[in-house]
């Protein structure tokens, strides 16, 4: 309550109240000189206010009978309290300055958060197929037809021996890299020397098999799906054939990043979005006579790929697999454009390397293999991410959860900081 | 501070009316001034001491619900009773008793009344302070003193009047006097 209200209510209001505090000061001898004698001259001629101060006496005496009231024991102090310390108020006023700034900072990412729709962090947005049509689209199947271009799907396996989601984190910059997850052989007389071509992060690779010895080479590759697209599987089978492979040397396509199925007769159906990964010839047009690939051994690296890193079912598909790499019939343009040598020497280690990643949209134009994506995909930088196979809901902000959760807790933490602050300061003033 | 604790204590545990509660208020009170004897200015320092233990009571009163506040009801039978002084030394059995249930019955009605009320009654009638040291003590105007002690004292006059025997014990502690 007010101050000014409190005197209001408790300032007398009528004449008996006001008799009652005059008398209550008279008896404790606190009204004036002027008050007394006015006082006392009012008793002379009222019963009434004779009686109340003869009351008003007794009660008082009757108060002062109580007396005090004996302490249980004694509260001297042995020795001088511990002293509190209390940290310095430039601390203070620094920890609140830092609590406002960062509840701002909460706020405002707070609500740039919201209207951009955050959702988990993710370096590129995807392509608009979904993760199935995608990995459906990858699928190839051999057995001497040809897999029909961006519908494979149908001929992969129907029962695919592993699948291995795609960490959502994957970045779109490395799709060339990821592309390539088939495991590359760089000729059919080098068994067991796996080429690098796995991504830690890149779709699994399908264990391949090697059937018996006799029947006709036939590889299905199952085209890995794009980064952030469900689960996929990549199969190869490649059973030695009997006949020897159109192309001796060709390398092996099994469960190549192309995702072309090879068939027996040397073709492999491309996928919409393999960006690289089957270390290739040059190659022509379907039926076109393959290209060697580059006898010599140290195997071919990819941009974008690690060195090394590849699965073990995809070291054994590659080193097994003779089956021949001929030409890609409906490998698209670049296969066909760079018909001389699309290899240049890596200065690294080299092995002739495959592609080169474009600057601006990360994809890889001049692998003869190549096979362009039916959209672009195109890395932004530091976008919030879009759900897997979409990138419809992907946010405009560069505000994600993690930094909005970030401010939030430092936010708390120095308000509580402040506020034990406040607090001690305030225990030691009493 | 062995001086004043009587009067603090007694001050706090009729401000709290609990007895617990009472003596953790007064520990805090002599804690505090020990911590801030530098604030002292001079002039009454029971006064000065006060002010400390009153701030502290009404702090523990603003707690309100943590402790249990009405353990002066059962003061007729606490044998803890005997703690509290007797105004006079060497009267008879019978006064003893009788100034017994008198200081029970207004110990009683003194907890009836408002904090605020019977802090100001405590300091003025039991303690002895003037006014100004209840201002003081209290932070509140010279008037808000006058008046609370004014209707204080009206109601316990009210509270003995009802009561026939307490009336006339008052009565005759007041012709003794």
């Amino acid at each position: 309550m007010m101050w000014w209200r409190r005197r209001a209510l408790e300032a007398p209001t009528t004449p008996l109240e006001r008799l009652q505090e005059r008398a209550s000061a008279y008896i404790d001898g606190e009204l004036t000189e002027a008050e007394r004698v006015a006082f006392e001259a009012e008793l002379a001629s009222s019963e009434v206010a004779r009686d109340h101060v003869d009351d008003l006496r007794q009660v008082r005496i009757a108060l002062a009978g109580i007396g005090t009231v004996r302490a249980p024991r004694s509260f001297a102090l042995l020795a001088p309290p511990a002293p509190v310390r209390v940290g310095p108020r430039r601390l203070e006023w620094a920890t609140r300055a830092g609590t406002g700034v960062a509840a701002l900072l909460f706020v405002v990412a707070l609500t740039n958060s919201s209207s951009a729709g955050d959702t988990p962090v993710v370096f590129a947005t995807a392509p608009r197929e979904s993760a199935s049509s995608a990995a459906n689209q990858a699928g190839g199947q051999a057995g001497g037809q040809p897999a029909p271009k961006n519908d494979s799907a149908n001929a992969a396996p129907p029962a695919a021996p592993t699948s291995t989601p795609i960490a959502n984190t994957t970045p779109r910059s490395a799709s060339p890299g990821a592309g390539a997850a088939g495991a590359v052989a760089p000729g059919a007389a080098t068994p067991g020397t796996a080429p690098a071509g796995t991504p830690s992060a890149a779709p699994a690779f399908a264990p391949a098999t090697a059937p018996a010895p006799g029947t006709p080479a036939s590889g299905s590759a199952s085209e890995n799906p794009p980064p952030s697209a469900a689960p996929a599987t990549a199969t190869a089978t490649a059973p030695a054939p009997t006949d020897p492979p159109p192309h001796g040397a060709g390398p092996a396509g099994a469960g190549g990043g192309m995702g072309g199925a090879t068939t027996g007769s040397g073709t492999i159906a491309p996928s919409p979005f393999g960006p690289v990964g089957v270390p290739t010839a040059t190659t022509g047009p379907a039926g076109a006579a393959p290209a060697t690939a580059p006898p010599a051994s140290p195997p071919p690296r990819l941009l974008g790929t690690p060195s090394s890193g590849a699965t073990p079912q995809a070291a054994t598909a590659l080193a097994t697999a003779t089956a021949t790499v001929a030409a890609f019939s409906e490998a698209g343009p670049a296969a066909t454009a760079t018909g001389a040598d699309p290899f240049r020497p890596d200065p690294r280690d080299a092995g002739p390397v495959f592609a080169r990643p474009t600057p601006d949209t990360g994809t890889v134009v001049e692998n003869p293999m190549y096979v362009p994506a039916p959209t672009p995909v195109a890395v932004e930088a530091m976008r919030a991410p879009a759900p897997a196979g979409t990138d419809a809901a992907a946010p405009s902000s560069d505000w994600t959860g993690g930094t909005v959760a970030a401010l939030g807790a430092l936010t708390v933490l120095l308000g509580g900081a402040s506020v034990a602050q406040f607090a001690a300061r305030r225990r030691h003033s009493r | 501070m062995l001086r004043y604790q009587d009067h603090v204590f007694s001050l706090v545990l009729r401000m709290l009316t609990h007895r617990e509660a009472a003596e953790d208020v007064t520990q805090e009170a002599f804690v505090s001034a020990w911590r801030h004897i530098d604030t002292f200015r001079g002039g009454s320092f029971r006064s000065w001491l006060f002010t400390i233990a009153a701030n502290r009571a009404r702090d523990e009163l603003r707690k309100g619900v943590r402790r249990p506040t009405t353990s002066l009801d059962a003061a007729r039978d606490d044998p803890d009773r005997a703690d509290i002084d007797p105004p006079e030394p060497g009267p008879s059995p019978e006064g003893v008793a009788e100034q017994g249930e008198v200081r029970a019955a207004i110990e009683v009605a003194l907890a009836t009344l408002p904090p605020d009320w019977r802090e100001v009654i405590v300091m003025s009638d039991i303690h002895g302070m003037d006014y100004a040291e209840i201002a003081a003590a209290t932070g509140v105007a010279l008037g808000t003193v006058k008046s609370r002690l004014s209707r204080a004292r009206s109601r316990l006059r009210e509270v003995i009047l009802e009561s026939r025997e307490l009336s006339e014990v008052a009565q005759r502690l007041s012709d003794r006097r």
